[in-house]
């Protein structure tokens, strides 16, 4: 079980990085072929199909992941853990920050603590996520001309 | 295969390793959990509860030839955790067990996963573990 449990999520990891890498090839994608690709990206991590994804609510989206692989009817995991008092922590909460850090990492990218105070709907993270990634080329961009014009002012001496 | 206790803690160990990332390791011991068997309920008791977690955990670990090492808790990372450590100690003689020692969470495979009330809650367990002769 615990063997067949890592080799599914290793191959989850593989299929999630193929659209990583896809994304981050492009010199430019547009913002609704963006959402297409985060959105497979974001299924692959969660382990979920996507017409499993019945929501545009991020945390409910964790919730339904993590409702998925306890086998919960949707809500009775949330107020099971809430009830608890495991540090206020619940399943689909840790989940919703490690795909933050996931995406952050993998993405090489930096949502800090207010942006994902700001993102309530996967649409709000992907815009975010969108913007990040726009305004890294950007740098990119602007670094590789500064570079581009050196090279060409001291080859031309 | 008869694996031995260590051999078993190695495997976990290895298997969280090459899952690196935190995201893939948490989902791992969460997903270990739906392995752990149903708790009878008679043990089910304050007797069973498990005082240092904050969530309501139960371990039962009674010798009869072997140690029978039953558990069960309200949070899903706990019950994955549970499992593991089960898959490590049920079946195993008391001698296995005396010469045996779990390094997991001082090695730090469950750390980042656990709050450290959680830390101290699965510590308690495994001391429990240890200590029954």
């Amino acid at each position: 079980m615990r063997q067949k449990i890592k080799e599914r999520i290793l191959r989850q990891q593989k299929l999630s990085q193929n659209f990583v890498d896809l994304i981050l090839s492009q010199k430019y994608m547009d913002q609704a072929e963006f959402k297409k690709l985060f959105f497979a990206y974001m299924c692959s991590k969660f382990s979920l199909e996507t017409e499993e994804v019945t929501t545009d609510n991020f945390y409910e989206i964790c919730q339904i992941s993590a409702e998925k692989v306890a086998k919960m009817p949707h809500g009775e995991l949330d107020a099971a853990e809430s009830a608890s008092k495991c540090g206020g922590a619940t399943t689909a909460m840790n989940k919703k920050i490690l795909f933050l850090l996931a995406v952050n990492r993998e993405y090489q990218i930096q949502l800090d603590a207010d942006d994902s105070i700001r993102i309530d709907t996967f649409s709000d993270l992907t815009d975010c996520v969108y913007q990040k990634l726009i305004e890294k080329r950007r740098q990119q961009d602007e670094t590789e001309s500064s570079e581009d014009c050196y090279v060409e002012k001291y080859a031309g001496n | 295969m008869w694996k031995s206790m260590l051999e078993i803690e190695t495997e976990i160990k290895n298997d969280l390793t090459e899952l690196e990332d935190q995201m893939s390791q948490y989902t791992f011991i969460v997903e270990c959990g739906l392995d752990l068997p149903d708790y009878p309920k008679q043990y089910r008791t304050d007797e069973y509860l498990i005082r240092e977690c904050q969530v309501q955990t139960w371990i039962c670990a009674i010798y009869e030839e072997n140690l029978i090492f039953m558990g069960d808790s309200e949070s899903l990372i706990i019950r994955g955790a549970l499992s593991l450590i089960r898959e490590i100690y049920n079946g195993r003689s008391r001698e296995e067990v005396r010469q045996f020692h779990c390094t997991l969470i001082e090695e730090g495979y469950f750390r980042k996963h656990f709050t450290q009330e959680q830390l101290q809650g699965l510590n308690a367990i495994l001391e429990k573990l240890e200590e029954k002769e």
